[in-house]
């Protein structure tokens, strides 16, 4: 593989959406430019209604690209595949299947030339990689909200996608378990070098996971604000994170741009 | 464990009254358990109690075509005498094979050698059947004649009641009237009251199983008597052929022989009158029928609806027009268009598959077909986007897409639909039974009407409540397997 398509993995150039409503078209996102490189972790954090899911399922292939392109791996997307791995913040299994065969429905369609031991390995050795091998025969619905949100992640990563993305994955949870599943997912991160797009409202967990923060302008007609190289060692350890010296300058420059954000609104308005 | 799986069950069909009994057997805190009981089962007990209570006042003031209501006791006492007649049918039944098993043996027997010993063993079993029915009718009449004895004295002690002045209708001039017998002629009230205490049914199971032991005894009567016909014959064929005796004769003798063997080989009909449950069978069946029917039809149709929102407006405007046609509309033309079909040879003459149970169970297809379908085609068109997205990443086909998302998906809303369905449909199924002649509770209730009697008016209320508690029955079961299928637990019960 080049050393362009590397650095080069996942391309956004010229990115666009614009919906159009009642009173007119409506901007929501306007020349949006990013490159991700192979195997890196990307966080993309910015206020809320700025455009941050709709540019995660135009690349996920799920929401029409008004303007632009997205390229994957060399590759121009044309809609959904399994070469992309989406988890959002609902986890969006389905209610009639129990945990295992929401993750088989998946490995089926990517392994369909597989041995039936075999696909039933895979499933069983990513749904144990998130915890809940003992768990797998659950029905969806007898699975508490972080339990469905492992399922989801198992389900994305045993599709051995080329990218995954996340939508605020773990943006409904509460505290404890969203500390356990961002262990998880660095762990898994760490483990098979996937390249990672994911969406954040949590400063904290965008530092942990990433290595890089993708920060966006305010909507309508938001755009990329600025790129933060967060070059903290990996493996990261969350208790040592927070000592670092590097951890609150570059808290304090998200916040400071964030804010800025938040002012330039009011202005506007 | 075992007790959580009974409440887990009960809580799934809905018989949720049932929780505080168990809990109280297995003896958990009892105090609240017997107040839960006291809610649960009390409430509903008073509301019955004043139901009954107020239909036994209407019953004394209330004058229909055909005399007065039937009180809540008349009509239980009617209830008791259907069952009988059941019981009664069921010991035909009995009876009847038994007769057909002897008289098939004795057929086959007679077919090798009509002078068997073995023949000659089975008229004695004849005999000894015969017998046996005689003394059990002689014991019967004695407890019938008690019966009667008691229906009389009450109806004479009614008749003594009203036997008064203050009941007689009176000329203008205020003098008695007289009937054809000379008596004094009551007035209405009187008449009606009489009238109740006389049609009150006493000692039906037992007069029924005295007139199946004497239709039987005579059967096998006239069995017996056929058999020796034919041995009489047969002992002249041999005598005439042993003396080399005239032909003509011998052909004479041989043809009413074979006469009579012709009569001892057929097999007899069952003559049935068909009691109670049998309607109720069959009105089960028929709505059964339907509602597949209504199932195999819709659910399909329902989905194309759901998944083509251009099929959905092709069809929409029939869907409109023919839902809030009504059965009597629909059963009539199918009854024409059934019986069009099914015409001369083609006619189906089933036990339960008759062109009357085609009419019926079309009927009932036809008319609640229509909320399986809204409801389904609501289901796959209002299908979650985020299953939707799920089969779009995984680049699911179009057959994975329908049979592993969006049906799954819709499946609670088909059960709705269903539910419904079948609801409508029992409703829907009386009248086309009455319409359509189909033996089933629709039937017996026209029948019933015809009779102009107090006693069937009596017989359509028991029917009534027959038809209630079958309908709450069938709901509560689809209740369950709606329960059973939906992943949230919103359904209403
Ligand atoms: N179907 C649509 N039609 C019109 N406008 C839409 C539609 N979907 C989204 N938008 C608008 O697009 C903008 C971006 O929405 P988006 O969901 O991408 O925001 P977001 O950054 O993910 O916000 P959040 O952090 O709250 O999830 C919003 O202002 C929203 O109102
Ligand atoms: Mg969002």
């Amino acid at each position: 593989m080049s050393e362009y398509t590397n650095k080069k993995y996942v391309e956004m150039v010229n990115l666009a959406k614009v919906y159009p409503t009642q009173k007119g078209p409506f901007v929501v996102l306007e020349n949006f430019n990013l490159d991700i490189p192979k195997g890196e972790f990307y966080c993309l954090i910015g206020h809320s209604g700025c455009g941050k899911s709709t540019i995660l399922s135009m690349v996920a292939g799920l929401n029409s690209i008004t303007a632009g392109s997205v390229c994957l791996d060399g590759k121009e997307i044309d809609g959904a595949g399994p070469d992309r791995g989406v988890v959002f913040q609902s986890p969006s299994l389905l209610p009639w299947l129990t945990a295992y065969e929401n993750v088989m429905l998946g490995v089926k369609q990517v392994y369909p030339n597989q041995s039936k031991q075999t696909m039933h390995d895979i499933v069983c050795y990513y749904l144990a990689s998130v915890g809940l091998f003992k768990d797998k025969d659950k029905r969806v619905t007898d699975l508490s909200q972080g339990m469905r949100q492992r399922v989801g992640i198992a389900r994305a990563f045993a599709l051995k996608p080329k990218l995954m993305l996340l939508d605020e994955p773990l943006g409904m949870l509460d505290a404890l378990t969203k500390h356990e599943l961002q262990d998880l997912i660095a762990k898994l991160h760490d483990h098979h070098a996937m390249t990672t797009l994911m969406v954040t409202h949590d400063v904290d967990e965008a530092l942990y996971l990433s290595d890089k923060v993708v920060c966006m302008t305010n909507g309508p007609k938001a755009t990329l604000g600025k790129i933060l190289v967060n070059d903290m060692p990996r493996p990261r350890n969350r208790s040592e994170l927070v000592d670092h010296p590097k951890y609150y300058v570059y808290r304090e420059e998200l916040i400071t741009f964030l804010e800025d954000q938040d002012h330039k609104k009011k202005k506007v308005s | 464990m075992f007790k959580q799986k009974l409440i887990n069950a009960f809580e799934l069909s809905g018989l949720t009254w049932f929780i505080p009994i168990i809990k109280l057997l297995s003896g958990e805190n009892p105090k609240e358990q017997g107040a839960e009981i006291l809610r649960m089962l009390g409430l509903p007990i008073i509301a019955l109690s004043a139901f009954f209570f107020t239909w036994g006042y209407l019953s004394t003031k209330i004058q229909t075509s055909v005399g007065k209501l039937p009180s809540p006791v008349f009509v239980w006492n009617q209830s008791k005498a259907m069952i009988a007649n059941y019981r009664v049918e069921l010991y035909k039944k009995a009876q009847y094979e038994k007769f057909e098993a002897i008289r098939s043996s004795i057929a086959m027997q007679m077919d090798k050698n009509v002078n068997s010993p073995e023949i000659q063993s089975l008229l004695k079993d004849i005999d000894g059947v015969k017998t046996k029915f005689s003394d059990e009718s002689e014991k019967l009449n004695e407890q019938i004649a008690i019966g009667k004895e008691a229906h009389e004295a009450s109806v004479s002690a009614v008749k003594e009641k009203y036997n008064k002045p203050e009941f007689y209708v009176t000329s203008d001039d205020g003098q008695p009237l007289k009937d054809m017998d000379g008596n004094p002629q009551l007035n209405r009230e009187a008449v009606d009251e009489i009238n109740l205490a006389s049609e009150q049914k006493y000692m039906v199971y037992e007069m029924g199983i005295v007139q199946v032991l004497n239709d039987f005894s005579s059967s096998y009567g006239s069995l017996a008597s056929r058999v020796s016909k034919v041995q009489k014959y047969q002992n002249e064929i041999d005598e005439l052929t042993a003396t080399g005796g005239d032909e003509k004769k011998l052909a004479k003798a041989e043809k009413r022989k074979q006469t009579f063997l012709k009569l001892i080989r057929k097999e007899t009909a069952y003559s049935g009158n068909g009691s109670i449950i049998d309607y109720i069978k069959l009105s089960i069946i028929t709505v059964l029928f339907g509602f597949a029917i209504a199932a195999t039809v819709a659910i399909p149709l329902g989905i194309i609806c759901g998944l083509s929102t251009s099929f959905m407006t092709a069809i929409n405007p029939l869907i409109q027009v023919f839902r809030p046609v009504s059965p009597l509309a629909w059963v009539l033309i199918t009854i024409q268009i059934v019986d069009g079909i099914f015409v001369g040879d083609l006619a189906l003459e089933g036990d339960v598959f008759k062109n009357t149970f085609l009419h019926a169970g079309i009927t009932v297809a036809l008319c609640s077909m229509w909320a399986t379908l809204s409801n389904t085609a609501l289901g796959v068109s209002s299908i979650d986007t985020d299953y939707m997205n799920v089969a779009k990443v995984l680049k699911l086909n179009w057959f994975d897409r329908l049979f592993k998302i969006i049906i799954p998906a819709a499946i609670p809303f088909i059960f709705t639909g269903l539910r419904i369905t079948l609801g409508v449909g029992w409703m829907v199924l009386i009248v086309s039974e009455m319409m359509a002649t189909s033996r089933g509770l629709g039937w017996y209730i026209d029948q019933q009407y015809q009779n102009n009697k107090v006693e069937s008016l009596a017989n359509i209320i028991v029917c009534i409540f027959i038809i209630g508690l079958v309908g709450a029955c069938l709901d509560r079961i689809m209740y369950t397997l709606q329960r059973f299928v939906s992943f949230n637990d919103e359904v209403s019960a």
